[in-house]
């Protein structure tokens, strides 16, 4: 069973007023251990797919399948839940909060989840992407790079089933870039995790299993290797 | 647990981030409970008194005669060469500071020949002894001696002691020629014999008032009646008790307009916490979306929000206690004043902190704290995570909420000014407190466009 399956899932907002088609009709099934890459145009609708795929959207029409619960059939508690148990979120801008330690900010997820010591946890995770002794610093005392790594730490800390990465390198220069990516695509083969990232960037996204090309809120290619 | 960590982390170390803002807004809440407090606390000090002897020691008496300024004594030789069977006791009542101490005791002139001789009677036949220690023949030898005081036996003198006591603004020497007993719940006072009484307080000629006791039949509105026929113009007579009655609900519907007025200043602290809430949430809307996306629910999102809130009013109780204590000092003697000169001669008695004041502070400061801070963390928790992170979002919906709460504040203040000329309700003003309130509230909903058109002003004023 996929971990994440879209079954012609559609997506209207309205700016302004205007109805805006943001999906259209698009359907698409991510395997575990499966590194995703939504590549196209700013608009096309990478970051509207990756809001519905982590459960903090509804799709308009059709069907999103997270680890084979439709999140339609939830509510906003449910859905709640289903993102604290199974999704984790890497950004482009990091989104770590400024005024909790590394640590602190690691351990978001879990005390969210009511658990009960999460340091060992932490510290475990940020050995992970190679921060270690960097817990009780706060994240404007790190480089854009350590903040994604941070970032990264956080969103594995719950051991989730898929990994969202919208523009995980979009703030970072080439070099760090490329190392947050191999540790990106190290991390979902060695945890098994599903990754998908939405990039503007072909170099990143050639380091993906899938690469799905989006443009106007439809599926025009998938490339698989 | 993790959860409280996670409040502390997140909403209460960020507090002390800024402390200006948080010290401010605290202090808001805490002159609020304060003012509240200490209205409460002067009130029940300032005419808590009134519920004393004065009418303990009044005896068991059927009608009263008082007049404006004092009742004309030979309204006394009148009613008690009238061919009926009634008992006449005339009365000065006032209060007399004991020097020493500087403790305020009230002072009842009385004839104490004529009470003395009744109490005496009627003691020996309840009892078989006097009430007064030492003996009746003890007391008589001083009864018209201008220095002579009898005090209750709470008030810790023996007979044959000596007290300095101020009253009518000069401290003058008296003998303590007996004691009474006053552990019936009665407050000790200071007796005299009622020439001494007028002496002391230059109330030649006069006395306070005149109790009655009359016979069973005819009724009491009869010997009202009847009575009244003898009386000179100005000098009324009603049953016992009517003027206390009369002046307790005069004192609760002065305490309760305080009361109702020292609100205005939680009006205040309230629509701070409301503010800071609310900017609170603007300010970190996009923390509010990382928090959701990570899991929180919206019930954690609300909770936090108002748990600020109440740890605001709960810092603004505990600051507010000692500070509604200390105002009491300085609103008992307003108050006192004003219940004085206003309605009945009182005097100020203890200032009583105690667990239902504490409960009252506290219930008060983190209540109006809660009950402000819950619509802007109820906007909080309804915000999606997508939405949240979506910056721009917020100051488009800030831009739409000046223009209607400007709206809000015309109809308010419309309301506020009908309000005002409303008539009372059941003898109260309720409308115009409500007046009060909403002008308040549409001042502060006003605001934020007054300043945007003040600082636009401003601009092009310099350029």
């Amino acid at each position: 069973m996929p971990i994440l399956s879209l079954q012609d899932v559609s997506k209207d907002y309205l700016t302004d007023d205007q109805p805006v088609h943001a999906l259209s009709g698009l359907s698409l099934n991510v395997e575990h251990g499966e590194f995703v890459a939504l590549v196209g145009r700013s608009g096309c609708g990478k970051s509207t797919l990756l809001n519905l795929a982590g459960a903090m959207d509804f799709p308009t029409s059709g069907k999103v399948l997270l680890d084979g619960i439709s999140t339609s059939s939830l509510n906003d508690s449910g859905l709640t839940q289903l993102r604290r148990e199974r999704v984790g979120f890497i950004f482009q801008s990091f989104q770590l909060l400024h005024t909790l330690t590394v640590f602190e900010n690691v351990e978001l997820p879990l005390l969210l989840a009511g658990k009960h010591n999460p340091r060992e946890v932490a510290r475990d995770r940020l050995a992970w992407v190679e921060l270690e002794g960097l817990g009780d610093r706060f994240p404007h005392q790190l480089s854009g790079g350590q903040m994604q790594r941070v970032a990264i730490a956080r969103a594995l800390i719950h051991s989730p089933s898929i990994l969202l990465a919208d523009e995980p390198t979009g703030n970072l220069d080439t070099t760090t870039g490329n190392v947050i990516l191999e540790l990106l695509r190290r991390l979902t083969r060695e945890q098994n995790t599903a990754t998908i990232m939405a990039t503007h960037s072909l170099e990143a996204a050639s380091l993906a299993n899938t690469v799905v090309r989006l443009r106007d809120g439809k599926i025009e290619e998938v490339t698989r290797r | 647990m993790p959860l409280l960590l996670l409040f502390y982390r997140l909403m209460v170390r960020p507090l002390f981030r800024e402390p200006v803002r948080t010290s401010l807004t605290i202090l808001a809440v805490a002159l609020g409970v304060a003012v509240v407090l200490a209205i409460d606390l002067a009130g029940a000090a300032a005419t808590g008194s009134f519920r004393s002897s004065m009418e303990t020691l009044a005896g068991e008496n059927d009608l009263e005669v008082r007049a404006s300024g004092g009742v004309p004594e030979s309204v006394v030789g009148t009613l008690a060469t009238l061919p009926y069977s009634i008992r006449v006791s005339p009365r000065i009542e006032d209060y007399a500071v004991i020097a020493e101490t500087k403790k305020s005791l009230p002072l009842i002139g009385l004839d104490l020949v004529a009470e003395g001789s009744v109490y005496a009677q009627r003691d020996a036949e309840k009892t078989g002894v006097s009430q007064i220690e030492g003996g009746s023949e003890n007391v008589l030898e001083h009864l018209g001696d201008a220095d002579s005081i009898w005090v209750g036996s709470s008030a810790g003198y023996k007979r044959g002691d000596h007290v300095e006591l101020l009253i009518n603004d000069r401290v003058r020497n008296y003998a303590v020629r007996g004691i009474y007993p006053d552990s019936n719940g009665n407050e000790s006072a200071i007796v005299m014999d009622l020439a001494a009484a007028q002496q002391a307080l230059a109330h030649y000629g006069r006395v306070d008032r005149i109790l009655l006791k009359v016979p069973e039949t005819p009724s009491l509105e009869d010997w009202q009646q009847r009575l009244r026929g003898v009386l000179p113009v100005g000098v009324e007579i009603r049953p016992q008790g009517t003027g206390t009655n009369e002046n307790r609900r005069m004192l609760a519907a002065f305490r309760w307009n305080l009361r109702l007025l020292s609100y205005i200043s939680l009006v205040v602290g309230a629509f701070l916490i409301y503010n800071t809430i609310s900017v609170s949430v603007v300010r970190r809307r996009p923390e509010i979306g990382i928090v959701r996306g990570l899991g929180a629910s919206r019930s954690v999102i609300l909770s936090a929000f108002v748990g600020e809130a109440a740890s605001f009013g709960l810092a603004g109780a505990l600051i507010g206690l000692p500070l509604g204590r200390f105002m009491a000092t300085g609103a008992v003697r307003l108050m006192a004043a004003t219940v004085e000169s206003l309605y009945v001669s009182s005097r100020p008695g203890t200032i009583e902190l105690n667990v239902s004041s504490v409960l009252l502070a506290l219930t008060i400061g983190v209540g109006v704290a809660v009950a402000s801070a819950y619509s802007p963390a109820r906007e909080a928790s309804q915000v999606s995570p997508v939405e949240a992170m979506a910056r721009g979002r917020r100051e488009y919906d800030a831009r739409v909420h000046k223009g209607r709460d400007l709206w809000l504040a015309l109809v308010l203040g419309l309301a506020a000014a009908a309000a005002s000329r409303a008539p009372a309700i059941a003898g109260k003003p309720l409308l115009g407190y409500l007046g009060a309130i909403l002008l308040v509230v549409a001042s502060a909903l006003a605001m934020p466009a007054f300043v945007d058109a003040l600082t636009s002003f401003s601009s092009n004023l310099l350029g």
